[in-house]
């Protein structure tokens, strides 16, 4: 059994009537595929609206083989609750993630500061962004996290999906993970779930164009966050490598289909061992580092019950 | 073959009939213009048809992207104008783009404005090949 900690920040710079804010669009989705992760017999924390502090006392106690966040980042640093800062790199509280697995759904983080950690500050693995993280909301008046309800006029079982898919795209990096898979099959199997969406809604029959045109946007977002997710970890070596998905041309937005009511397998997905390694690192370094940490992996299952 | 044009044009979703999928001659033509003018019989059908057929049976879809860079551009702000007025989308560090913004990105190329005519040129391709 592996424990897994996620810090469901709430609101970061926008504040609904209702208490919640926009980072809750990608909590409160967290907190549905949590349940996933327990079903498998893990252990999953959860902290709501957490600060550093809390953040930090939270790895502290538990011990998590994996953290999961959602927080405004830039290429340096990442924040949680209220856009506090958490972690910065190069020295401020960078080692707080070190023996652990992050995911990051966080803004640039993985132009730098997801390397620093891995490399200077200790984390197994890093799985961020190398750009802004886009996803789909109601403004800035309308709250509708994890909810079909929107002001666009999308019905509501389009919009459920239109708003949760890159958060539940994002985390199926921890689910993959939660079920065994190696770093690099858990970033693939992300990967995979963007396009698995954007083959959903490119082949949904839309009730109207407003319709149509918000899940156009909502592809262009996914198409660009699949880009931009990237994973960080050591090879046997000890030497960083970088994950990173194809090319933009290479996630196919494909054809809307005249009739469908239900998701298709993506089959023209692309295949991530075909994938291009920055650096001077060749896939094969990759595959055979990353096994080496699969077996770390394997290895959280035998650990101890929290302090 | 102007069954086939029909057949084509009758496989594709009804919103996706008056966005453009290929330029001719500087001119943008969406499906509703390429099924009217075949049906006619006109110079114009011909050639609109020719272009269909050629694409279809050709070059990978990859490599057409630059090729249909002005088509995906068009449909892009095609889409954008079709939004909802007070539609936006965000990013997690807090930049909200509204309709005005997201038009400027487009008809700039730049960031997610690029990464849209992408994925609507690939679209468009994917469309033609249907």
């Amino acid at each position: 059994m592996a424990r897994f900690l996620l810090l469901e920040s709430n609101v970061g710079k926008v504040r609904y009537s209702n208490g919640t804010g926009e980072l809750w669009y990608a909590s409160c989705v967290a907190r549905e595929l949590a349940k996933q992760i327990k079903e498998l017999g893990h252990e999953v924390i959860e902290v709501v609206a957490p600060s550093p502090e809390a953040a930090n006392a939270a790895i502290r106690s538990y011990k998590p083989d994996v953290v999961w966040f959602v927080g405004h980042g830039l290429e340096d640093r990442t924040s949680l609750e209220l856009a506090k800062l958490w972690i910065k790199a190069p020295d401020y509280n960078v080692d707080v993630v070190r023996g652990t697995v992050v995911c990051a759904e966080s803004c640039l983080t993985g132009a730098y500061l997801g390397k620093y950690a891995v490399a200077s500050g200790g984390a197994s693995a890093y799985l961020g962004f190398t750009k802004e993280v886009m996803f789909m909301w109601c403004g800035e008046k309308v709250p509708c996290q994890c909810s079909g309800e929107n002001p666009w006029g999308v019905r509501p079982e389009v919009w459920q999906v239109i708003v949760k898919a890159p958060h539940d795209a994002i985390f199926h990096f921890v689910i993959g993970l939660a079920k065994g898979l190696s770093l690099k099959q858990a970033y693939e199997l992300a990967y995979n779930r963007f396009n698995y969406w954007i083959d959903y809604l490119s082949k949904i029959r839309y009730a109207n164009d407003a319709e149509a045109a918000v899940a156009r946007v909502a592809i262009w977002s996914l198409a660009w966050d699949a880009n931009a997710m990237v994973l960080y970890a050591k090879d046997a070596s000890s030497s960083v490598v970088r994950v990173q998905a194809p090319a933009a041309q290479q996630q196919a937005v494909a054809a809307p289909s005249p009739s469908i009511a239900r998701p298709v397998a993506v089959g023209a997905t692309v295949g991530l061992f075909a994938l291009p390694v920055t650096g001077d690192v060749r896939v094969a370094l990759i595959l055979g580092g990353l096994a080496t940490l699969a077996s770390f992996l394997l290895g959280l299952r035998g650990r101890g019950k929290p302090a | 073959m102007k069954e086939l044009v029909a057949m084509w044009y009758n496989r594709l979703p009804p919103h996706e009939r008056s966005k453009p999928v290929l330029s001719l001659d500087g001119k943008l033509y969406t499906p509703d213009d390429i099924y009217r003018e075949v049906m006619a019989g006109t110079p114009l059908g011909e050639r609109l048809q020719r272009m269909l057929e050629a694409i279809r049976v050709s070059t990978p879809l990859a490599t057409l992207v630059q090729q249909f860079w002005s088509v995906g551009k068009a449909r892009a702000l095609a889409w954008v104008e079709s939004l909802p007025e007070n539609f936006s989308i965000v990013t997690i560090s807090g930049e909200v783009i509204d309709k005005k913004r997201l038009r400027q990105l487009i008809e700039s190329e730049q960031g997610f404005g690029r990464a849209a005519i992408e994925s609507e040129a690939m679209a468009a391709i994917s469309l033609l090949k249907m």
